[in-house]
C-alpha cells in the first residue's frame, strides 16, 4: 500500500492542494531518486530523501543545487596564458608551452572528478555533465585547458538556471567557438558550422530547419569571434553583415542574439531539450504525449531548467516501479560514484584520463560534436571487464604489512571500513544490496559470505552498472 | 577430444557467435592462421634509448648526464649497443639468435599526446589522418578465417583498439586468475526480459564468463610449461599466453600490456623494475614455448606510443620523444640488429629522427609472418623488414 501512495501523489501533483497528503517514500524509491540525480548515493543520502514525499524530495534537491563548485581549482586557472605559442618561439619554447598545457589538462580532469566526488550537490555535477555532452566541445581540439575550465564554470553556472541564458552564453564561449572553427566569422565569408550547430543539435534538433536558414543565420553571426592571442570573445562591428536576413520565417536586420531569440520561440526547442533530458534522467523511451506536456511547461516557464527537471522527476514515468535500473551509468558516473561511495582519494589526472579513455569517456574530450552516444553502447565485452577491473582495483583490501607489494596506483578504499560506517541494524546483506543496486542482483550470492567479499560481488554484478 | 567436451565447446562457441570448430582438417585460408603474433604494449612510452644503449655515442652521455647507463653496466650485444642491465635475461634469446632489435622505430611528424599516439599506433594511420579501425582489423580482418580459430584476437591487457573492426572477433581476458570466477547460474534469457539495459549487460557478462571459462579449459590442457613466470600482472598475461599457445589454441593475435613507462621523473628508480618485469615475462614466455615445441609458430613484438626525449629533464626523467628501439623475438626470427640508430646530434626539434616507420613492423607481421598477401596496402604501403626467416 505504501508503494502505491507516492505513485498516486506524483500523478496527482497538479491537484496537490486538494489531494490527501501523500506518505513518505520507500527505501527503493528514495534510492532511485538519489541515484538518478546524483552519483552512487550514500546511505545518508537515501535516508534523508526517504523522510520526504517524492515532490518534497525533488524540491529539496533542486533548492540545494548551487551553481558553483566547492573544490578549489588548480592555480593555473587564475593565469592567462596565450592560446598558442608566440610566433617567434623556438622549438624548445613551443615544447615547453604544450607540455604545460598538457599538465593543466590532466589537473583539470582531476579537479572535476574531485568536485564530483566531494560536492554536497551531485545534481549540479550531473547537470553540468549533461550540458557538457549537449554543448559538446573537446579539449583535444580547443587545446586550452583554461578555456575549457571557463566553459565548465559557464555550464555549471547555468546548469539549473535558464536555458535561454545558457544558449546565449555558450554561443559566445571562446572554447565553443574554437571547437566549431568559428573564431573569425565575417561578412562575405560567413561561417556555417556555428549556425548549423546552433539551429541543430543545440536547440531545434535535426530536421527542423533548412540549409537556407543556416546560411542566413550564419550571416547574422558575422563579426563574432575569438581573439587568437587572448582567447577572449569579441564582436567586430566592422565585420558584421548588417543586411536583411530571414531565419525560420522571421526577417530583419538580425544580429546573432536576435537569431537566438527567434530560434527559442519555436516549440520544437523545448521538445528537443525535454526529449534529451528525458533520456538522461527518465528512460530510453520517451513517451511522446508526456514530452509535449512537459515541453510546454518548460517553454511557458521561459526555459527554467529547474521547472523542466522538476516536471520530469515528478512524472509518473520516472516513478514507475518498472523504471528502476534501466539506464546505464556513464564512465564518469561510474568513476565518480565509486570515488564518492567508498571515499577513495581522487586518482591523478593521468589515470583519470587513461581510465576514462579506456571506458569510452574522457571528460572534457567528447569524441565528436554529437557528444557521447551513451546508453547500452557504454557496455561492450571490453568495457565491462575494464569497469569491473576498476572497481576491484579501487576496493582491494588494504594489505597488512609484509605482504608482497602490488603495484596498484589506483587509490584504494577500504570496504571493511565502509561497512563499519553503516549502522549495525542496517548492515544486512539485503539492505546493502538495496543501497548499492537499483534492482535485484543478476548473480545472487550466499548471504553468509565474508562482508567485504559480498560487497565486491555486488559491485561486480551487472546490475551495478545501472542506475 | 571426447564428444561431451566437444559439445560443451560447441555450446560455448555458439554462445560466442563463433563458428563450430570442424572435426578434421580446417579449410586452407591461404595464409598462416596457425601462427601467432604476441603484441606486447609498453604503455606510457618506453625509453628505448636507455633500454638499448648506444654506449659508443658520446652524445648519449652528454644529453643524459645523470640517467644514462654507463658502458660497463650495459650487457653488450655488439660493438655499439648494449642492453640495460635489467634486460640481461634477454641475452639468452639474443645468443640463441632468435631475438632481433629494431632501432629507430617511430613516425613523423611526431605527436606528444599519448592519446593521439596510441591511436596512431593502433590504427597504423598517418599522423595527419584519423582512422578508426585497428590495423589488425584492416589486414587480417579482411581475409577469410579458418573455422578452427579460437578467436581472431585475445586481449589480455591494454587497449583493444588495434583489434577493432567489423569482422574481428576478439576475446577479452583481463587479469586472469584474480577474478572471483563464478559461473553464471542465470542465463541472459532468465534475466529481466523487460529491462533491455540489464539484459544487454547480463548477456555481455555471460559471454565474457563463457569466454573466460572456455579459455580456462583450453589453458588447463596445456602441457607442463617448465618455466617460472614473474608474479605480476604482466607475468600472468605471459603465462596465460604461453598456456593458450602450448595447448594448441589457434589464435593469430594475442595482445598483452605492461604499463608505467611514462617516466617523466626519477627514471633511474622507476625504469629498471619495468624492464625487469618485461625481460622476466618475455624470457619465461620463450622458455615455455620452446619447451612445449610451440616457439616456431610465435612472433613476439613490442609496441609503444613513442620513445622518450633524448635529453633528460630536470627531474631525472625524460619527456615524450620520438624514435625508440623495439624488440622482436620468435622461433622464426633472424637474430640481429635492424634499422639504424638515429643520430643524437642531428636532431629535429630537439629529438632524433626515426629511421624505421613503425608500420614496417606491422607489415612484416602481416605479410611475412601471417603471409597475408599485399597487406602493406592497408598499412600506408610500408615495406616489411627482413628479420624473419624464409
Amino acid at each position: 500500500m505504501r508503494r502505491v501512495f507516492p505513485f498516486l501523489a506524483a500523478a496527482l501533483a497538479p491537484l496537490a492542494i486538494v489531494a490527501a497528503p501523500a506518505a513518505a517514500m520507500s527505501f527503493e524509491e528514495a534510492r532511485h531518486l538519489a541515484s538518478r540525480t546524483g552519483f552512487a548515493p550514500s546511505l545518508a543520502d537515501v535516508l534523508r530523501l526517504q523522510e520526504m514525499t517524492p515532490e518534497r524530495a525533488v524540491d529539496w534537491l533542486l533548492a540545494n543545487a548551487p551553481a558553483t563548485a566547492v573544490t578549489t581549482p588548480p592555480g593555473w586557472t587564475k593565469t592567462t596564458p596565450r592560446l598558442r605559442p608566440p610566433a617567434g618561439a623556438t622549438s624548445a619554447q613551443r615544447r615547453a608551452f604544450w607540455i604545460a598545457r598538457r599538465e593543466e589538462g590532466l589537473s583539470l580532469r582531476a579537479w572535476w572528478y574531485a568536485e564530483m566526488a566531494r560536492t554536497p550537490s551531485p545534481l549540479t555535477e550531473r547537470m553540468t555533465l549533461f550540458w557538457h555532452n549537449h554543448f559538446a566541445s573537446s579539449l583535444h581540439k580547443v587545446k586550452s585547458p583554461r578555456l575549457m575550465y571557463r566553459q565548465n564554470l559557464l555550464l555549471r553556472g547555468n546548469a539549473l538556471g535558464n536555458f535561454r541564458d545558457l544558449v546565449h552564453a555558450i554561443s559566445k564561449d571562446p572554447a565553443m567557438l574554437l571547437y566549431l572553427d568559428s573564431t573569425a566569422n565575417r561578412a562575405g565569408a560567413p561561417d556555417r558550422t556555428f549556425a548549423r550547430a546552433l539551429l541543430g543539435r543545440f536547440t531545434l534538433g535535426p530536421g527542423h530547419f533548412t540549409e537556407r536558414d543556416v546560411k542566413e543565420a550564419a550571416r547574422a553571426f558575422t563579426g563574432w569571434g575569438v581573439d587568437p592571442d587572448t582567447g577572449e570573445f569579441h564582436f567586430r562591428v566592422g565585420r558584421h553583415d548588417k543586411s536583411l536576413k530571414t531565419v525560420l520565417w522571421e526577417s530583419g536586420h538580425l544580429n546573432g542574439d536576435e537569431v537566438i531569440n527567434i530560434v527559442l520561440e519555436k516549440d520544437q526547442v523545448a521538445i528537443h531539450i525535454t526529449g534529451k533530458m528525458w533520456r538522461a534522467f527518465v528512460s530510453e523511451t520517451p513517451e511522446a504525449f508526456e514530452i509535449r506536456r512537459i515541453a510546454a511547461l518548460f517553454e511557458d516557464s521561459n526555459y527554467d531548467i529547474k521547472a523542466l527537471l522538476r516536471a520530469l522527476l515528478t512524472s509518473k514515468h520516472f516513478w514507475d516501479r518498472r523504471n528502476r535500473g534501466r539506464l546505464v551509468k556513464s564512465p564518469a558516473e561510474l568513476i565518480a560514484g565509486a570515488l564518492r561511495q567508498f571515499g577513495a582519494a581522487t586518482p591523478p589526472g593521468r589515470m583519470l584520463r587513461d581510465t576514462g579513455e579506456a571506458l569510452g569517456q574522457d571528460i572534457f574530450a567528447p569524441p565528436g560534436a554529437e557528444g557521447w552516444p551513451g546508453g547500452t553502447r557504454w557496455i561492450t565485452a571490453n568495457t565491462l571487464l575494464l569497469r569491473q577491473l576498476l572497481l576491484r582495483r579501487m576496493t582491494l583490501p588494504i594489505r597488512p604489512a609484509g605482504t608482497p607489494r602490488v603495484r596498484v596506483a589506483m587509490p584504494r578504499a577500504d570496504l571493511d571500513r565502509w561497512m563499519q560506517a553503516i549502522p549495525a541494524r542496517r548492515r544486512r546483506p539485503e539492505t546493502i544490496a538495496a543501497l548499492l543496486l537499483p534492482v535485484r542482483p543478476v548473480n545472487p550470492q550466499a548471504a553468509s559470505a565474508d562482508p567485504a567479499r559480498y560487497v565486491l560481488g555486488l559491485l561486480l554484478d551487472p546490475a551495478y552498472q545501472l542506475k | 577430444m571426447d564428444r561431451r567436451s566437444f559439445i560443451r565447446l560447441g555450446a560455448a562457441t555458439l554462445a560466442l557467435g563463433l563458428p563450430m570448430p570442424r572435426r578434421g582438417r580446417a579449410a586452407d585460408p591461404g595464409w598462416r592462421a596457425d601462427r601467432t603474433l604476441v603484441l606486447v604494449e609498453l604503455a606510457g612510452a618506453n625509453d628505448g634509448l636507455n633500454a638499448v644503449v648506444p654506449f659508443k655515442d658520446p652524445a648519449y652521455y652528454r644529453l643524459r648526464p645523470t640517467i644514462a647507463i654507463p658502458r660497463n653496466q650495459t650487457e653488450q650485444l655488439n660493438g655499439a649497443l648494449g642492453l640495460h642491465p635489467s634486460l640481461t635475461p634477454l641475452t639468452t634469446p639474443w645468443e640463441a639468435r632468435d631475438m632481433a632489435i629494431v632501432l629507430g622505430v617511430g613516425y613523423a611528424p611526431p605527436t606528444r599526446s599519448h592519446a593521439r599516439a596510441r591511436e596512431i599506433w593502433d590504427t597504423a594511420s598517418d599522423p595527419g589522418r584519423a582512422l578508426t579501425e585497428g590495423w589488425v582489423g584492416r589486414t587480417l580482418g579482411t581475409r577469410p578465417r579458418p573455422d578452427d580459430l579460437i578467436a581472431d584476437a585475445i586481449v589480455l591487457g591494454g587497449s583493444d583498439r588495434a583489434v577493432t573492426g567489423k569482422s574481428m572477433r576478439s576475446l577479452y581476458l583481463r587479469d586472469p586468475g584474480r577474478f572471483t570466477s563464478r559461473s553464471s547460474r542465470i542465463t541472459p534469457a532468465d534475466v529481466a526480459a523487460d529491462n533491455p539495459a540489464l539484459k544487454h549487460i547480463a548477456k555481455i557478462q555471460h559471454e565474457v564468463e563463457r569466454a573466460a571459462q572456455r579459455l580456462a579449459v583450453i589453458q588447463s590442457r596445456a602441457p607442463h610449461l617448465g618455466a617460472r613466470f614473474p608474479h605480476s600482472d604482466f607475468g600472468r598475461q605471459m603465462e596465460a599466453a604461453a598456456r593458450l599457445i602450448a595447448a594448441g589454441a589457434k589464435v593469430p593475435l594475442i595482445k598483452a600490456s605492461l604499463g608505467g613507462f611514462d617516466t617523466h621523473s626519477n627514471q633511474r628508480r622507476r625504469h629498471p623494475p619495468l624492464l625487469d618485469e618485461l625481460a622476466g615475462g618475455l624470457v619465461a614466455l620463450r622458455a615455455a614455448l620452446v619447451n612445449t615445441g610451440s616457439w616456431d609458430r610465435v612472433l613476439v613484438m613490442t609496441v609503444s606510443e613513442f620513445g622518450r626525449s633524448a635529453r633528460e629533464n630536470r627531474n631525472g626523467g625524460t619527456g615524450h620523444g620520438t624514435a625508440a628501439a623495439h624488440i622482436v623475438l620468435g622461433g622464426g626470427v633472424k637474430g640481429g640488429v635492424y634499422g639504424r640508430q638515429p643520430s643524437l646530434t642531428d636532431l629535429v626539434d630537439g629529438e632524433p629522427r626515426h629511421t624505421v616507420d613503425f608500420r614496417r613492423l606491422y607489415a612484416t607481421a602481416a605479410e611475412r609472418w601471417w603471409t597475408l598477401p599485399d597487406a602493406r596496402k592497408a598499412l600506408g604501403g610500408h615495406r616489411p623488414m627482413d628479420f624473419l626467416k624464409g
